[in-house]
């Protein structure tokens, strides 16, 4: 066995031919895939939202009042310029209205903001850690995945199921 | 004589030029799968008119020569000879050549083909309707950002008050503490601190007047950037008369053109459409509508034929009116061509006026005798059909037989320019164009008659409709006996009178329609933009007049029917606070000090919805509400319950027993009080 420390020279051509392997190994790769998720408060009741299908979260924006049949449509608000309805998710989602709303986010899949009490944060999980609704559970207002985060389960919200229903609304009140 | 005559003849013909090479090159690649070779024949047929009328055989004889090589194609589906498309480019090539010796040299004479390419004179810009809405994004978010820091000043007059504080502190009691040793470090903090003070001092100021300022830069710059968006009516009218004017010569024809209502600013994507179709309906009206001196003279008419162009709003749409004092459609010709190739059923003997002039619409239908330079292939009308339903609009025709044709293009008002008079309803701000407002006047609870259909007050002597704007918008009912701001607005040929709850400004404003996803409601023509980026209503003048000349039956019936609203809860103060703030709203409203006295009153009196208080003495407000909700007399009652607890477990006892609705007494608000209890109350 031979203690003496390497020399120099050795040393660095040690350090280079590492360097160079580097190059000839492939990256690692994070197999499992990811699921980005926004995780939300609607009173006591937690949901979440795909972060692919979010445009951006806004608090504390000025929401102008339009005449409407619906009780969810709470009003238009500017972002970025452009006037999108914002809709409150309490009342898309069954829960009653609340005083408490202050958060808005702007779909990417739609021009409408929903509204909503609480962002709770960014939420990175294992894909196969969301299960979808059971055949025996109740039909859930838009959710038809569930996603388990410390301490909680979650409903993640299915959005193309409230643009339909919005979509719906919107007809009818034109019909 | 113009000193350069081909200006914007080049102008087109360029832009024709580049449409066509990607159709071309669409054709050639996908074949005639997605009716290419009639857009390329609409290109040829336009670049044609547009070269006869400035004398530019050369350029009109290779149009031309494109439509005959691809008129056989116009039916068929699938690819093209090589040799046709070949042919098509050639053509192109030659006229390309020939727009490019048309660019005048520096001395003003045409520049011969050896030439270097043109150059003009860069004077105005056209700037991309995307890049200009990214500006005013841009715009729209400093301005957001300039409102943060408006709270800033705020912040350092804070720090200025606790600098004087500390220098109360720091400083010298008299002259023996000033000169004892002992004082010499407080002596320098003192020092400092004044320092402090003046920095801040010159901080707050410069840091107001800067904001201030910039506040003031911003809103400029989003005005300029709004305008710029927008392009004048009457832009287009110099190029219409000279088509008008030089479509005449050519058919040897004399004819005026008249332009009104040029001061309506539109999006210069809708005017940029627009002005192919009227330009087409513009050619089509002295081709075929004015009739030759000889014929004129002979029906009575002056020698000189008319067309006229009318732009004006009408609600939420601008119409784009052109008119001539021809003959009028030939609608027999039209039968006849349209029968001959197979368009109408040749059996039926005759169709009536409205199927003959939308089967004109449709395109291919020619009544000329001859193809004549800048019509007669019957390609022409389904251009401006087309133009006019790409912008979401349509085309109405009127023939008057002998007298002449009108047209009218009707095209949604995307984005418009508008002067506004800015009023106050149930607190939300809204603004009406100020050209439908005949006066603002003061109204008292006496001066409405009110029947079952709505009410009604004098002016001028006449009876006119009156609506309540803040019922009609929102739904708030007002209380009985108030007096009003109302405004008389002319729209449609009626008037009506809007009564709002305050008059604030004028403005200009842009207004867009509303969004996707927002129902669309007949009072409402849009919404703009205020200073920090917030939309605003504007109404639509014709809407608002044909509510209020229709009626509310339950509009502000000082006997209103309905329900009133009960109050349950301990606390005088709240009680009065929301009593205030409902009765200001329009609303009835009882008041019960407890759950039970609550429970007695909800059971011998119907109510609209019932605010009750969490925590009281007895019967708490999740108690009353189980017991409302479990007594089949009184189930379907809204409750809002108001509590000064804000926890979770709280909020989720509300919902468990199914409360419509939680306020926090922390966060009390009136608007957003009402705005929860107007869609429970109907």
């Amino acid at each position: 066995m031979n203690d003496l420390p390497l020399r120099p020279t050795m040393r660095a051509e040690e350090l280079r031919h590492a360097f160079d392997r580097t190059f000839a190994e492939p990256p690692g790769i994070d197999t499992a895939l990811k699921e980005n998720l926004l995780a939300i408060r609607l009173g006591r009741a937690a949901y979440a939202l795909r972060l692919s299908e979010i445009g951006g979260v806004y608090s504390e924006k000025k929401v102008t009042r339009v005449p409407a049949s619906s009780p969810a449509l709470l009003g238009i608000a500017s972002f970025r310029g452009t006037v999108m309805p914002v809709y409150d998710l309490h009342i898309l989602l069954g829960f009653p209205t609340s005083s408490a709303v202050r958060r808005l986010v702007t779909m990417s899949v739609a021009p409408i903001a929903l509204a909503f009490d609480t962002f709770e944060g960014h939420l990175r999980i294992p894909s196969d850690a969301i299960a979808p609704q059971g055949a025996s559970e109740g039909m859930r207002h838009h959710v038809r995945e569930f996603v388990r985060t410390a301490g909680d389960v979650r409903g993640i919200v299915d959005l193309a199921s409230v643009i339909a229903t919005i979509r719906t609304q919107v007809s009818q009140t034109a019909s | 004589m113009a000193r350069d005559p081909h200006k914007y003849f080049r102008i087109e013909a360029r832009e024709l030029l580049t449409q066509f090479g990607a159709v071309v090159l669409e054709l050639e690649r996908d074949g005639n799968s997605g009716g290419q070779v009639q857009r390329l024949l609409r290109l040829a047929h336009t670049l044609k008119g547009a070269a006869r009328v400035v004398k530019e055989p050369n350029i009109a004889d290779r149009a031309h020569a494109i439509e005959d090589v691809l008129v056989p194609f116009r039916e068929m589906s699938g690819d093209i000879p090589r040799e046709c498309v070949d042919a098509v480019l050639n053509s192109l090539d030659e006229i390309d050549g020939r727009i490019r010796e048309l660019a005048p040299a520096p001395d003003g004479t045409p520049v011969v083909q050896s030439a270097a390419l043109p150059t003009e004179d860069i004077r105005t810009v056209r700037a991309d309707i995307a890049e200009m809405d990214a500006v005013l994004d841009g715009v729209t978010e400093a301005h957001t950002i300039l409102n943060g820091l408006r709270l800033a000043p705020r912040k350092l007059e804070q720090a200025q008050h606790l600098t004087a504080l500390l220098l109360d502190q720091l400083a010298p009691r008299g002259a023996r503490e000033s000169y004892s040793p002992a004082f010499a470090g407080q002596k320098t903090a003192y020092a400092t601190a004044q320092d402090l003070r003046k920095g801040l001092n010159g901080v707050r100021s410069h840091l107001g007047l800067a904001i201030d300022q910039m506040d003031r830069e911003l809103n400029q710059l989003r005005d300029v950037a709004e305008q710029l968006r927008l392009v004048s009516a009457d832009s287009l009218f110099v190029s219409l008369e000279r088509t008008v004017r030089d479509t005449g010569r050519s058919l040897d024809k004399k004819v005026a053109f008249e332009g009104t209502g040029g001061d309506i600013r539109l999006d210069a994507h809708v005017l940029g459409l627009v002005q192919g179709a009227l330009v087409q309906v513009l050619r089509n009206a002295v081709a075929h509508g004015i009739e030759p001196a000889g014929e004129r003279q002979a029906a009575g008419k002056t020698v000189e034929g008319l067309v006229t162009l009318n732009v004006s709003r009408r609600g939420r749409q601008i119409v784009f009116t052109c008119r001539d004092d021809g003959r009028g459609v030939d609608l027999e010709a039209v039968q006849r061509v349209a029968s001959r190739r197979g368009i109408l059923d040749s059996r039926t003997k005759s169709y009536g006026a409205e199927e003959l002039l939308r089967v004109l619409m449709r395109g291919g239908i020619s009544t000329s005798d001859t193809v004549t330079e800048v019509s007669g292939r019957g390609i022409g009308l389904d251009v401006v059909r087309e133009a006019i339903e790409q912008l979401g609009g349509e085309v109405v025709i009127r023939n008057q037989a002998g007298k002449g044709v009108t047209f009218e293009l009707i095209v949604p008002l995307s984005v418009a320019s508008l002067e506004v008079l800015v009023v106050e309803v149930s607190g939300n701000i809204v603004t009406i164009p100020i050209d439908a407002v005949r006066t603002a006047i003061r109204v008292m609870a006496n001066d409405i008659s009110w029947g079952s259909d709505g009410g009604s007050l004098l002016y001028d002597k006449v009876a006119i409709p009156f609506i309540s704007l803040p019922r009609a918008l929102f739904g708030t009912r007002s209380p009985a006996g108030r007096a009003w701001s109302a405004l008389v607005v002319a729209a449609s040929g009626s008037l009506a009178a809007i009564g709002v709850d305050r008059l604030l400004d004028t403005a200009r404003v842009v207004v867009r329609p509303l969004p996707e996803f927002v129902p669309a409601h007949g009072m409402i023509a849009g919404a703009s933009l205020d200073a920090e980026g917030n939309p605003q209503l504007v109404l639509d003048p014709d809407g608002v007049v044909a509510k209020a000349s229709h009626g509310f039956t339950a509009d502000l019936e000082p006997n209103s029917p309905a329900r009133p609203i009960l109050v349950v809860d301990d606390s005088l103060t709240t009680r009065m606070l929301e009593q205030s703030i409902l009765e200001s709203a329009g609303y009835d409203v009882d008041l019960a000090t407890s759950g039970e006295e609550g429970l007695e009153r909800a059971r011998h009196k119907r109510y609209a919805l019932i605010l009750v208080d969490v925590e009281m003495p007895g019967m708490d407000g999740f108690t009353f509400i189980q017991q409302i909700r479990s007594d089949p007399a009184l189930h379907d009652i809204p409750a809002i319950l108001v509590t000064s607890r804000a926890e979770p477990e709280d909020v989720q006892r509300g919902l468990d027993v199914r409360a419509q609705g939680y306020i926090v007494k922390s966060e009390f608000d009136q608007a957003k009080l009402i705005a929860m209890i107007r869609p429970l109350t109907g």
